[in-house]
């Protein structure tokens, strides 16, 4: 810990040191004359500068007016980066006041015979697009731009919306070589300041003493005025984040949401505290945040309304006389009924009564109704906040870290999840969606509790093959795939709408071109159930025939080739959604004359924790040969850290898995 | 699955209830034949598209279309939306959600639609904008009826009867009537009638088109494109306007000349400043060729592709005067830039209309009129029309593999506009020549080097690439040699030599346990460079023709190494095959005491084929496929 308070320290002098060139206009040559970037030969553009800063500014009219101002130096290296000398921030527009967005200082420059070549943006440069109601979009294009350019521009957002501000970035596609963003908050304004990523940058904080001057004309008269002066003074907290050399931020394969990963600030109003009034607190902790959404009357109130749906839920439960069994029939009448109209969040739109005579609604009016109902049948069913993947991982408590709503039930010490959105779903199997972080589950009498939402339970896929391998190298027989829980909902959610016809041409493709006949399918619309598939197949060429000998893999078209993970290091947490256990039983009949010469070795392993294992088995009888296989992914997520070990792991069985049966013409 | 039959039965019984409250779904839509229900995720059961052309500068356009729905993949299929703009206005938008008994369930009006600008993602401004809808479905199959008036003052876009937009989408019905002023040289033209079931009709100032009973169909593997496949019939006037400018034309020549008196006169001044800095580059070159590639290289260096469409301004170029000094434009304005650098060195470059993307389409001769999405130059020169690709800043000269090649263009020329047929790739052309060494030791490493040089259609492969970022770069190369486990790649060098069109790609890998140890006996892959491995997919009945759009020639020559102590046990038989799809040859031989070369040649034709023809075209893949996938076995000595 020592050492890092020492270098944090040593960056600092350092800063100050460069301090001087990073301001806007001060472009030097030796800027200009870089060709590459030098700590990533690969970058197409990087930004030399990012800076931001918000401020408040008070006018006597409108009161305080939140200011963002971002000033960026960006380098072209390459053709590829052109797209990053033209610039598109959006603003709100919908209600009054409107966001006011202005660009200024943008200039391109350019080395020309050694000369510093300016080119200023004028307005032709310069675009409004009207999005949609809610947001415009300044677009700018730099003029002059050439490899090697230079290009700056500066924008001042104008806002009266402070409940938060624009997240900061300090990591982008681009290697960024300095940012700074600094907040300057008057005394009356709290807010929570939120780090992400897996850098950290660096912290300073000053007061400063500032000066709010009020002037009241007065009319005395008709022809004269006194103006009546007046001064409040305040503090102003100052707070400043750098950081240096920052990498470009790459994607990587199995990452949910890489906005979760990579380094910014995110800033929530916490509470204000104005003279003369009382303090308002906004989000500050998760009870006040949880305590706000709770209080909302889209939540109560929607919660509370039955009337639309007793008769229906009378009919339905008739005759049911377990919690079990009420629990099934109310969520699949939900799930049934109901269709989900795109849209997320915790509140109602249209409200519940409505969403249920039309049999459409949000995620929480179809969520809450279920609420509704499972509590109608005196079953403890509360509403479950939560965070999906594309929202991302709430890093502090604020009400936009939550946008969306499920039904939690607490049934003999267990608590089993619900969510009627989706038509695939099932008790404790969510749509892919939600499964992230943990939900909040907010009991009717005001007490909560948070719930894991990662799946807890390994999703299970179970192959069984009958085949029978030709003397010509063809291989025919029978397989059949059970597929269970988060395996049965992805392949719900992927194939129950297409055609069989067009699903079977998928599949014959899938598996290098077997032909496919007589396929059946069980339960595909019947989400309590796992999916069944049974199907014939015949694959000509599917071994090797050298001389008398037939050498093939005992998976044939199963066999895996490529390793999921090919990266040779890795920055973020590796990401399967959900633990799964896949188990192979295959027979082969042999070719009649032939017999075993060789047979691959068995094989068990395991990844440390128990984190997961690899077993494979293989047995010969006298005209057959039968091989087992599973391989258990224990966990839902793993760490960077684990990632060499993960890769490892499945380069053996990959190996394993196309090693070879030799069998010989007797 | 639906009953159909049984519902269209209990249809029958409730008529007239449904008469009372759905007067607008006319419930005998759903007597349509069987066969259209296969294949379809919604029919277009009826829709009538009525257009009145008023005069030169205006026309109206009403649809009314009733599409049946049975599954989540047919909603797309609603296109419920319509795009405007200044001068295309939408009078009337609605539509109406019926269940598929005709009980009516929604209803949306104008302020129900989204309105959004068109974001294509890569213009920076343009003044288009759409309402569109989104229905969310209650229950399957349902009813849509969308209704919508527009009018617009640009005749020279006519609508277009396009009946079938979409393979899996079956039309019960389609109708299309224009009525025209007989004074505006209304001219229409048919496209893919044959083997659809289209009624003409046509009386004094008035035509009218009907098509019915159009099956949905699969799309499939090597099939040609879409528009190739579907009717459709073209409308344009003699008389017309854009954007306010009215113009005529019963040629290309006239039309050429409208667009150049209307659209690109007096776009092409440079300052002169410009002008004698290119003389000065183009010095004493007297060779067209060689002259246009300095300029060319002159505008790679200056100017980037930005998109900017407003008004008049998505049909005519910025000025070239403007695109000097801004250093950006679209393709028409970075077209007429690099022709007016062309003109001020003495090279006269034809401003030229084109549809541009990697699939083939023609800009129609009979129809003169506004056409293709994309502007290029054109000059001629000792080796034929050259087209020259302005909007790339690192594409080499007159490379247009892949984007421009081999089709049909409006070439702009004062008083000699005309179409002209664009340069073509042979498949002598399009090489990738692999030259590779490598070495196998006896624990099965593998380790491997190889030089690959792309030319033609396949340089796009390597000049794509190049430009990645190196963990993309190196996630390329494991996923091309996917069929190698364990790989380890060294760098890879990769070079462009931009002036031969020549793409080069060095590179070095390894790959423990590539061969397999049995008993003592080493197993691998022999083709380690270049395995083929897209074989088509095996349709139960083929339906469509077969379209290879753009052939190729592979040769490899691989010198293999094996280990000290060991012998060949078995090897793979050489094998040619030669057929009307291609050629392919591969041999194999133990060049020395420890090495096998191994000689390879592939190429597969460009050519279009029946659909008897498909099967045989996917075992000749399928062998190669298999041939490539041979194994070799080595055993001690």
């Amino acid at each position: 810990m020592k050492k890092l308070n020492l270098l944090a320290f040593f960056l600092l002098f350092l800063n100050i040191s460069i301090a001087q060139k990073l301001e806007i206009g001060n472009v030097s040559k030796t800027e200009l004359e870089e060709k590459l970037h030098p700590k990533d030969s690969s970058a197409v553009a990087a930004y030399l500068f990012k800076n931001g800063r918000t401020f408040f500014e008070y006018d006597q009219n409108e009161g305080f007016i939140m200011l963002s101002e971002v000033s960026v130096r960006i380098k072209i290296y390459k053709k590829e980066g052109y797209d990053f000398a033209n610039a598109t921030v959006p603003y709100y527009v919908y209600r009054n006041p409107e966001e006011k967005l202005s660009f200024s200082k943008a200039v391109t420059y350019n080395l020309v015979n050694g000369q510093i070549e300016k080119t200023k943006l004028k307005s032709e440069g310069e675009f409004v697009e009207q999005r949609n109601k809610y947001t415009n979009i300044k677009k700018i294009t730099m003029p002059n731009v050439k490899v090697g350019s230079i290009v700056e521009y500066v924008y001042l957002l104008k806002s009266k919306y402070y409940r938060s501000f624009r997240d900061w970035d300090f990591q982008t596609e681009i290697p960024v070589n300095h940012s700074e963003y600094s907040t300057t908050i008057p005394e009356y304004f709290t807010y929570n300041i939120h780090r992400k990523g897996f850098i950290f940058p660096k912290e300073t904080v000053e007061q400063f003493n500032k000066t709010i001057n009020l002037s009241n004309r007065e009319r005395q008269g008709t022809t004269s005025s006194t103006v009546d002066y007046q001064s409040i003074n305040y503090i102003a907290k100052k707070t400043t984040f750098e950081l240096n050399d920052i990498p470009a931020l790459k994607n990587e394969a199995f990452v949910n949401n890489i906005d979760n990963y990579s380094a910014g600030l995110k800033y929530e109003l916490a509470m204000t505290n104005f003279p003369g009034s009382t303090i308002e607190q906004f989000s500050q902790n998760w009870e006040s945040v949880i305590n706000a959404i709770a209080a909302d009357p889209d939540f109560t109130t929607e919660l509370n309304k039955n009337n639309y749906f007793e008769d229906d839920l009378a009919v339905l439960t008739t005759g049911l006389s377990t919690n079990e069994q009420k629990i099934g029939a109310i969520f699949r009448f939900v799930q049934n009924r109901m269709n989900w109209n795109g849209f997320m969040g915790f509140g109602c739109n249209d409200g519940i009564k409505k969403a249920y005579s039309t049999k459409t609604g949000n995620i929480a009016e179809i969520n809450l109704m279920l609420v509704a109902m499972l509590r109608a049948v005196g079953l403890q069913a509360n509403p479950v906040l939560a965070s999906t993947r594309s929202n991302g991982i709430p890093f502090y408590p604020s009400i936009s870290g939550y946008n969306y709503v499920m039904a939690a039930i607490e049934l003999n010490n267990e608590v089993i999840l619900l969510d009627a959105s989706d038509k695939n779903s099932n008790p404790n199997i969510l749509p892919e969606r939600v499964l992230n972080w943990t939900g909040k589950v907010l009991r009717a009498d005001k007490s909560m509790f948070d719930v894991n939402l990662m799946p807890t339970k390994n999703s299970l896929r179970n192959v069984t093959m009958l085949c029978t391998l030709d003397a010509d190298g063809s291989v025919s027989g029978k397989m059949r795939e059970q597929n269970f829980d988060y395996n049965a909902l992805e392949f719900r959610d992927s194939f129950r709408n297409i055609k069989e016809e067009s699903y079977l041409d998928a599949l014959e493709k899938k598996h290098s071109n077997i032909e496919v006949s007589n396929y059946t399918i069980q339960d595909k619309n019947d989400p309590s159930k796992p999916i069944v598939e049974i199907f014939d197949f015949k694959k000509t060429a599917a071994v090797d025939i050298i001389g008398n000998k037939i050498y093939f893999s005992p998976l044939f078209f199963l066999t895996r080739t490529t390793n999921p993970f090919t990266q040779e290091k890795r920055e973020f947490p590796v990401e399967f959604g959900y633990g799964f256990q896949t188990k192979y039983t295959i027979t082969t009949n042999l070719p009649a004359g032939y017999a075993v010469e060789t047979l691959p070795q068995p094989v068990a392993m395991a990844l440390s924790d128990g984190l997961g294992s690899f077993k494979y088995s293989v047995a010969a009888q006298e005209t057959s040969v039968q091989v087992l296989i599973s391989i258990d992914i224990n966990s839902p997520i793993y760490p960077a850290d684990f990632y060499e070990d993960l890769k490892a792991f499945y380069n053996e069985i990959i190996k394993k898995e196309s090693e070879k049966i030799v069998i010989v013409k007797r | 699955m639906i009953n159909f039959k049984k519902k269209i039965f209990l249809v029958g019984l409730f008529f007239n209830i449904c008469l009372i409250y759905a007067q607008d779904f006319d419930i005998k839509l759903l007597t349509f034949p069987e066969n259209l229900k296969d294949k379809a995720n919604s029919i277009i059961l009826n829709q009538t598209t009525n257009v009145e052309i008023l005069s030169q500068s205006k026309y109206t356009e009403k649809v009314t279309k009733t599409v049946l729905v049975f599954n989540e993949h047919g909603v797309k299929n609603i296109d419920a939306a319509q795009y405007y703009s200044k001068n295309n206005r939408i009078n009337a938008i609605s539509a109406t959600v019926y269940s598929f008994l005709g009980k009516k369930i929604k209803t949306y009006r104008r302020s129900d639609f989204i309105d959004q600008a068109i974001a294509d993602g890569f213009s920076i401004a343009k003044d288009g904008r759409f309402l569109s809808l989104k229905v969310t479905p209650i229950d399957y199959p349902f009813v849509v009826i969308f209704e919508c008036e527009t009018s617009s003052s640009n005749t020279v876009f006519l609508p277009q009867f396009r009946p079938v937009d979409d393979a899996n989408e079956s039309v019960a019905s389609s109708i299309i009537t224009i009525k025209y002023p007989n004074n505006l040289g209304f001219q229409h033209k048919v496209v893919n009638f044959e083997g659809a079931d289209i009624q003409k009709k046509e009386s004094p100032n008035l035509i009218n088109f009907e098509l019915k009973n159009f099956a949905a169909f699969q799309y499939e593997e090597f099939a040609p494109s879409f528009e190739s496949l579907t009717p459709k019939a073209y409308f344009s006037l003699q008389k017309f306007s854009l954007e306010g400018v009215d113009g005529q034309a019963k040629n290309w020549t006239e039309f050429g000349d409208w667009m150049l008196e209307n659209l690109l006169a007096d776009t092409d001044v440079l300052p002169t400043e410009t002008i004698s800095k290119i003389k000065a580059l183009v010095g004493n070159e007297i060779d067209t060729e060689r002259k246009a590639k300095i300029v060319y290289k002159f505008v790679q260096e200056k100017v980037r592709y930005v998109s900017i469409q407003l008004g008049i301004g998505g049909w005519k170029p910025m000025l070239a005067s403007d695109v000097d000094r801004l250093g950006y434009g679209d393709c028409k304005a970075l077209s007429n830039y690099t022709k007016a650098l062309l003109q001020a060195v003495g090279v006269e470059a034809f401003y030229t209309i084109i549809n541009g993307s990697s699939e083939r389409k023609n800009i129609d001769n009979d129809m003169f009129r506004m056409q293709g999405n994309h502007a290029v130059l054109s000059f001629p020169s000792k080796n034929g029309i050259r087209i020259l690709e302005c909007t790339s800043q690192t594409t080499p000269f007159l490379y247009n593999a892949n984007s421009t090649d081999d089709r049909d263009a409006l070439v702009v020329t004062k008083g000699d506009s005309k179409i002209v047929h664009t340069n073509k790739y042979l498949e002598s052309e399009s090489t990738q020549t692999i030259t590779g060494n490598a070495s196998i030791d006896e624990n099965g490493k593998l380790f491997a080097k190889c030089n690959i040089v792309s030319q033609g259609v396949q340089f796009d492969n390597v000049d794509d690439i190049i430009r990645k970022q190196s963990d993309e770069i190196d996630a390329h190369y494991k996923l091309k040699f996917g069929y190698i486990n364990n790989l380890s790649f060294q760098k890879p060098i990769l070079a462009i030599d931009k002036e031969n069109v020549v793409g080069t790609e060095n590179l070095n890998f390894s790959a423990e346990n590539f061969a397999q140890n049995i008993n003592g006996q080493l197993f691998f892959g022999v083709n380690i460079f270049n395995k083929y491995q897209q074989i088509p997919k095996r349709y139960r009945t083929r339906k469509l023709p077969v379209e290879v759009s753009r052939g190729f020639e592979d040769k490899d020559l691989v010198s293999i190494e094996i280990p000290v102590g060991y012998e060949i046990e078995a090897m793979t038989d050489n094998l040619e095959i030669n057929e009307k799809f291609g050629s392919y040859k591969m041999t194999c031989t133990k060049s020395d005491t420890n090495k096998i070369e191994l000689k390879r040649f592939f190429r597969l034709n460009t050519a279009n084929y029946p659909k008897e023809d498909y099967e045989n075209f996917r075992k000749f893949l399928e062998k190669v496929a298999q041939n490539d996938a041979s194994k070799i076995i080595l055993k001690k000595k």
